[in-house]
């Protein structure tokens, strides 16, 4: 199997507080895994792993088969780009969209000066986003509409994978749900590798093709997920599961 | 269900400082032991119709109502449990303190009811003997501790805002399924604040949908979700996204 990242027996964590106790995961090529678990879990935490943000204290992560070393370099920071909860977090409030879009592009090699704006048109029409984007300052988009910027800026460099970390999970409902189609009609067209975190297995449903399960800094079980939804392999999966309200009637 | 309004209000409208209108012409009306679920997203005026309604507007909204109003002894419990508790002060005081001002009890009582909610909620009894802050328990609960804080005060009705948006699902799972069973053996009201249709669904018999600022279809909570009528609940029953039925 093709895999873009993998993590083998991964330790990790913050000065003397470990978090991750032997993580071993691996995400193939334009498939969309879902990581699950509850508040603490280590979630985040795997994803600041997996983007080479956090070096492990022992363990190895590969991307494209290479060891991914604890600084990232340019390369790697083209190849993994993330998308977080906060929009805000990751757009300079003081620079124009289209401005901070065509420098990460130019920047990256993703487009030559010439030819970046036209690029990022394109791509800001992809997003359903107005024709004047561009040419705005983060703060005169709506909190969906923010969302969608930093998925394009994620997306401008045209990365390998993509790490979402709870990245509708601030949004309403109904904006969540538009966000999430966009993400799936994205992936279809662009052949993303996504790591889609979230604490709703209801969003992990809709967006993944397998599903990890994490809890306090392990992973319990991993599997495609019609398996996991029909027959969660363990008793937290299976509890997990069970905790979502349902309607039925 | 019969019997009078115990907790409700007709034609309310609700401005901010520069006389923009935040709510409309909103009625509500819950009679003993009937639970409403007010669902709506951000912005719909859910929260500041339920504010209004236990006298906490925030500072600037002004309110005109049109009709009647009736306020029953009722108490609230809020999205973070942890900012609603006083982070320097043990859990188990601030409990005994709600209830000697509430039920003007002697010390004796006071620590004796106290110890009996904690058994009522699942909670840690050594709380009891203990000097706890807030900040050593879980999420979860800390919600419980104000739902103990807010059953001693006897309520007729209990006022939830997104009760358990910021909790983990189990925890989730728990703490409904506690409101409800708190709710039939003790038969106050239930108005539930929440974004989320699905959570609304397990706790209230009928529902009231919001949208910026007015109330655009209500009517028990089956016919909502399965023959929704206007356009705003059919996206909101639309943006439910469902898992499976696990095979037994």
């Amino acid at each position: 199997m093709d895999a873009v990242l993998e993590l083998r027996h991964v330790h990790a964590g913050y000065e003397d507080r470990p978090v991750l106790e032997d993580v071993s995961l691996v995400i193939p090529r334009h498939r969309v895994v879902g990581l699950v678990g509850e508040s603490g879990s280590g979630k985040s935490t795997l994803a600041r792993v997996a983007a080479g943000l956090l070096a492990p204290a022992s363990g190895q992560v590969l991307l494209d088969g290479r060891p991914l070393s604890g600084r990232r370099d340019k390369a790697a920071c083209r190849k993994i780009q993330m998308v977080f909860q906060n929009p805000e977090g990751s757009l300079n409030p003081r620079r124009r969209v289209g401005r901070a879009l065509e420098e990460a592009m130019v920047f990256h090699g993703a487009a030559a000066r010439g030819e970046a704006r036209e690029k990022c048109l394109r791509l800001m029409e992809r997003m359903e986003l107005p024709a004047d984007a561009l040419d705005r300052l983060p703060r005169a988009f709506s909190g969906g509409q923010k969302q969608r910027v930093a998925l394009a800026r994620a997306l401008a460099v045209e990365p390998e994978l993509l790490i979402a970390d709870e990245a509708t999970s601030a949004l309403d409902v109904s904006v969540q749900l538009k966000m999430l189609d966009l993400i799936r009609a994205l992936r279809a067209e662009r052949s993303l590798t996504i790591l889609f975190i979230s604490h709703d297995l209801g969003v992990i449903r809709y967006v993944c093709d397998e599903v990890v399960v994490m809890r306090a800094g392990r992973i319990l079980e991993a599997q495609p997920a019609g398996d996991f939804f029909l027959r969660p392999q363990t008793e937290y999966g299976r509890q997990l599961l069970d905790s979502v309200p349902r309607i039925d009637f | 269900m019969d019997g009078d309004v115990i907790l409700g209000v007709e034609g309310l409208n609700l401005y901010d400082r520069a006389g923009n209108r935040l709510v409309r012409d909103v009625s509500i009306g819950l009679r003993a032991g009937e639970t409403l679920g007010l669902v709506g997203e951000s912005g719909s005026g859910k929260t500041l119709t339920l504010r209004s309604l236990v006298g906490l507007l925030p500072d600037g909204v002004r309110e005109e109502c049109a009709g009647r109003r009736d306020n029953p002894n009722c108490a609230m419990i809020f999205q973070n449990p942890m900012s609603a508790l006083d982070p320097l002060c043990p859990v188990f005081r601030q409990l005994c303190e709600v209830i000697r001002i509430r039920q003007r009890t002697n010390p004796a009582k006071t620590k004796a009811r106290a110890t009996e909610l904690l058994r009522r909620l699942s909670l840690p009894e050594e709380l009891a003997v203990s000097d706890r802050l807030p900040g050593s328990l879980s999420g979860g609960q800390c919600q419980r501790v104000l739902i103990a804080m807010a059953l001693s005060c006897n309520p007729e009705a209990l006022l939830c805002d997104e009760p358990t948006t910021a909790l983990d699902v189990t925890v989730q799972r728990q703490t409904l399924a506690l409101i409800g069973e708190l709710q039939r053996e003790r038969g106050f009201a239930v108005l539930f604040v929440t974004h989320n249709l699905a959570v609304a669904a397990q706790v209230c018999r009928s529902l009231a949908v919001m949208r910026r600022g007015e109330i655009v279809e209500r009517g028990p909570v089956r016919r909502l979700l399965t023959e929704p009528a206007h356009e705003y609940t059919k996206t909101l029953a639309r943006a439910i996204l469902p898992v499976s039925r696990r095979e037994a």
